[in-house]
């Protein structure tokens, strides 16, 4: 069994689609007690899109929400309906942390809005990760990941000088602002452990995409030059690229570092007669002659298969990787054994559910399921509000459950 | 008001790939000592420099990476460094490795050697691949190895690298977490332990939504590389002033999209019912496309995102790091904020770490010139006194604080 530092902590959990939901999965993996407020007024939409199982169509069983909400609860609530409101503010009397992912004026429209919920609970903390933060004048901006990412550089800065700028293939900011924003309430939670005291934090994710670039913002900031897109090759390392090799769509990665690791390159290509020429023992020189070098070793290694190229360049000490595919990463790939958990779902089919991708003294974090919607609403409502089941009746034939 | 790892102290000897994590930690109040070779590491080496002119000092990755730390500079290649370090690991909290260990290294991180030395030290680990002997990783190969590289592209080229060392970046942000869980647990149990992260799932983590498909649906799809085709169809586009957008039809507005090309266009094909169904919208969104592309090159970028959000529809710039330097947006929530380097006789402007607290403010700190902070960090954890240290200077296992930082 894992630690569980935060075992004990209680998130009401208002978040959807992946980025916030992810959030919460994080707390939830190092033990808080996560409880997502559902509604079929309002339902998570990443419940509802994404591949479903073969045969089976349910807000349950599609694969990105269960990976974003493994160790959660689930409870009904109308947020439309004032007992809902008044009862989600009880759920978080009895909580440490609040979060969410709306636009800006969402949960103050609710009335659960930062003071709102101090009122209740002097020392909660509440998180929020908006697109664009709740002050300045694009605060109002929707986006998703694929826009945040735009927005942050990464377009911008991909791919080849002579093509348009290239959307990443996945909306990668959804998988980075959760580890930005987990981190800040962790933080948060040892401020009030020392001070008593709780407190709002903003996420806005644009900003936290725009440090996931390396040097450029300052390239411009300090020396008021915007560095160009360079392809596959490095202002550091030369070769840096990525070359074909035997098999439909097969790549192998290779960078090089330093002089050994460019005779080691040529000795496994056989490139002796590269490998022989001095204008090429440094970097500059290699830089230079960077299109005569990925020619010749693209006439190599489109004979190699990837996985026996990289495994001999790894074995000369030669940084280089298969360019793998999710099905390699799933079902070829024999290196993350334990990453990929298969688990019964309890709505019917067994599916592949990702870890964390730390092990903590050796050990993976558990996993549980993602909650079916609602699948916690008595257990949570009798247990925290004391109701009784004529009160959840009654709740149920008013619509605040729903 | 103290933040909160104020107290925490961190020794931070990580390499590229996790560089970032003692960074962040470092916003949040950590004192992070970056042991560094005498000589100055990779991080410090690397282009792009301040003005272009090469220096220790004058690295815009050290800048961006380090700042906010402060610096013990040591002979790594000799033992009594390393003998120094053993010592530290007991006056510190938190102990950060790199990626990439051989020799004296790797038997430092040796797993159980460090627990038994300081068993209420947290230590943050990492690998490229788990239970694997390949240790050899740039970012170019952990991108490679955990999915995303070859998702990004188009088809007939080769997969491209994306930029800003997302495998790094990834790697770095799990570590923080682990960091800071490290010291969450061990106020509980009083216990240090050991957290290690690998940078192929670091990234597969980003990618790997996509592996119920090939459970459920082994290899049908591979998902690929789509150049500027996204979610759903292109989601890039071309504007009039030759600049870029990023236009996402989420569903929810579609209504307000069919509006906009009646009346920007007089476009009415989408007002038929069949469009009102999704999978239509799918099927067809080649149609979708063209139209959107017509839309786009009607107007400026700016005047079409300005358009577009006004109607709730999902249009945001692509923009590069210049759009992003004079973002009205960014500079109204002080996003970029100043930072005095004395020794280069400059004050620079740096992003703030991206969040807002109402407990306390967290300000970028400056990067340390190498060997700032040796004898002080000697001085007050290991209780040296200056005669040592001097000693430790003339046998050059310390170096003394940088000589020659151009002023």
């Amino acid at each position: 069994m894992t630690p569980q530092p935060l075992a004990g902590y209680r998130v009401i959990d208002f978040c959807w689609m992946i980025a916030g939901p992810l959030t919460t999965r994080l707390l939830a993996d190092l033990g808080a007690e996560v409880i997502r407020v559902e509604s079929q007024a309002r339902v998570d939409r990443i419940r509802e899109v994404g591949v479903q199982p073969p045969g089976v169509t349910s807000i349950d069983t599609n694969g990105v929400f269960n990976d974003c909400n493994v160790n959660k609860k689930s409870v009904l609530l109308n947020l439309g309906h004032p007992r809902g409101v008044a009862i989600a503010k009880d759920l978080v009397r009895t909580a440490d942390i609040v979060t969410s992912n709306f636009t800006p004026d969402r949960m103050d429209r609710w009335g659960l809005g930062y003071q709102d919920l101090k009122a209740v609970k002097h020392d909660i903390i509440v998180a929020s990760m908006p697109v664009m933060g709740s002050e300045g004048s694009r605060n109002s901006w929707r986006a998703v990941g694929n826009g945040v990412v735009a927005m942050a550089g990464l377009n911008a800065h991909t791919g080849f000088p002579h093509r348009p700028p290239i959307g990443l293939g996945t909306l990668h900011s959804d998988f980075t602002s959760p580890y930005f924003a987990a981190l800040q309430v962790a933080a948060a939670v040892l401020h009030r452990q020392k001070t008593g005291e709780g407190q709002f934090i903003e996420l806005a994710q644009y900003e936290a995409s725009v440090h996931l670039l390396d040097t450029e913002l300052l390239e411009v900031l300090v020396n008021g030059q915007e560095p160009p897109r360079r392809g596959n090759r490095s202002a550091h390392h030369a070769p840096h690229g990525v070359f074909p090799c035997h098999g439909p769509d097969r790549w192998v990665a290779i960078a090089v570092r330093s002089e050994q690791e460019w005779r080691s390159l040529c000795s496994v290509l056989d490139l002796q007669d590269l490998a022989s020429r001095p204008d090429l023992n440094a970097f500059a020189g290699r830089q230079a002659a960077a299109g005569e070098i990925e020619t010749a070793i693209r006439a190599r290694t489109v004979t190699w298969d990837a996985w026996d190229l990289s495994a001999a360049l790894q074995s000369a000490g030669v940084p280089a990787s298969p360019v793998e595919d999710v099905g390699d990463l799933v079902g070829r790939d024999p290196m993350h054994e334990g990453f990929l958990a298969e688990v019964q779902h309890p709505a019917g089919p067994a599916m592949l559910l990702q870890h964390e991708p730390v092990v903590w003294n050796g050990e993976r974090f558990p996993i549980r399921p993602a909650p079916i919607m609602g699948e916690h609403t008595g257990e949570v409502f009798r247990q925290l509000l004391g109701f009784s089941a004529e009160d959840l009746a009654e709740l149920v034939a008013e619509g605040v459950i729903y | 008001v103290t933040l909160p790892l104020g107290g925490f102290t961190v020794l931070d000897l990580a390499d590229e790939p996790l560089v970032l994590a003692p960074r962040l930690l470092a916003d949040l109040g950590a004192d992070v000592i970056r042991v560094e070779s005498s000589a100055g590491d990779w991080v410090r080496r690397r282009v792009p420099f301040v003005d272009g002119i090469e220096g220790l000092e004058r690295g815009l990755a050290h800048i961006l990476y380090n700042a906010g730390k402060r610096s013990l500079a040591l002979a790594l290649d000799r033992p009594e460094s390393w003998l120094l370090l053993d010592r530290l690991v007991s006056a510190v909290d938190l102990v950060i490795a790199p990626l990439q260990q051989s020799g004296p290294e790797a038997e430092f991180f040796r797993v159980g050697r460090l627990e038994s030395l300081a068993p209420r030290l947290g230590i943050v680990d990492a690998v490229f691949r788990r239970d694997s002997p390949e240790t050899e990783a740039t970012d170019l190969i952990g991108t490679a190895a955990g999915g995303l590289l070859l998702l990004n592209g188009y088809e007939e080229d080769p997969p491209n690298h994306p930029a800003g060392n997302l495998a790094y970046k990834q790697t770095s942000l799990a570590a923080a977490l682990a960091a800071v869980s490290l010291i969450l647990e061990r106020a509980i149990s009083g216990a240090g332990g050991r957290v290690t992260v690998s940078m192929q799932e670091a990234v597969m983590w980003t990618t790997i939504q996509s592996a119920n498909e090939n459970y459920w649906y082994w290899l049908q799809a591979r998902p690929n590389r789509r150049g500027i085709q996204g979610l759903g169809g292109q989601t890039i586009f071309e504007t009039r002033d030759g600049r870029w957008v990023s236009f996402y039809q989420h569903p929810p507005a579609w209504g307000s999209f069919v509006s906009w090309v009646a009346e920007a266009l007089g476009e009415t094909r989408f007002s038929a019912p069949e469009w009102d169904d999704g999978l239509h919208r799918f099927y067809n969104h080649d149609q979708i496309a063209a139209v959107t592309q017509a839309l786009c090159l009607s107007l400026s970028r700016d005047d079409l995102v300005a358009e577009g959000q006004r109607r709730s529809i999902l249009v945001v710039p692509v923009q590069g790091a210049a759009d992003i330097a004079s973002d009205p947006h960014l500079r109204e929530r002080s996003f970029f904020q100043e930072v005095r380097y004395d020794h280069l006789g400059q004050t620079l402007e740096v992003p703030r770490p991206p969040f807002i607290g109402s407990a306390y403010q967290v300000q970028p700190g400056r990067a340390p010139t190498l060997g700032e902070h040796s004898r002080d960090v000697l001085t007050t954890l290991l209780g040296m006194d200056p005669a040592e240290i001097d000693r430790l200077e003339a046998q050059g296992v310390v170096a003394p604080p940088a000589q020659g930082v151009s002023k």
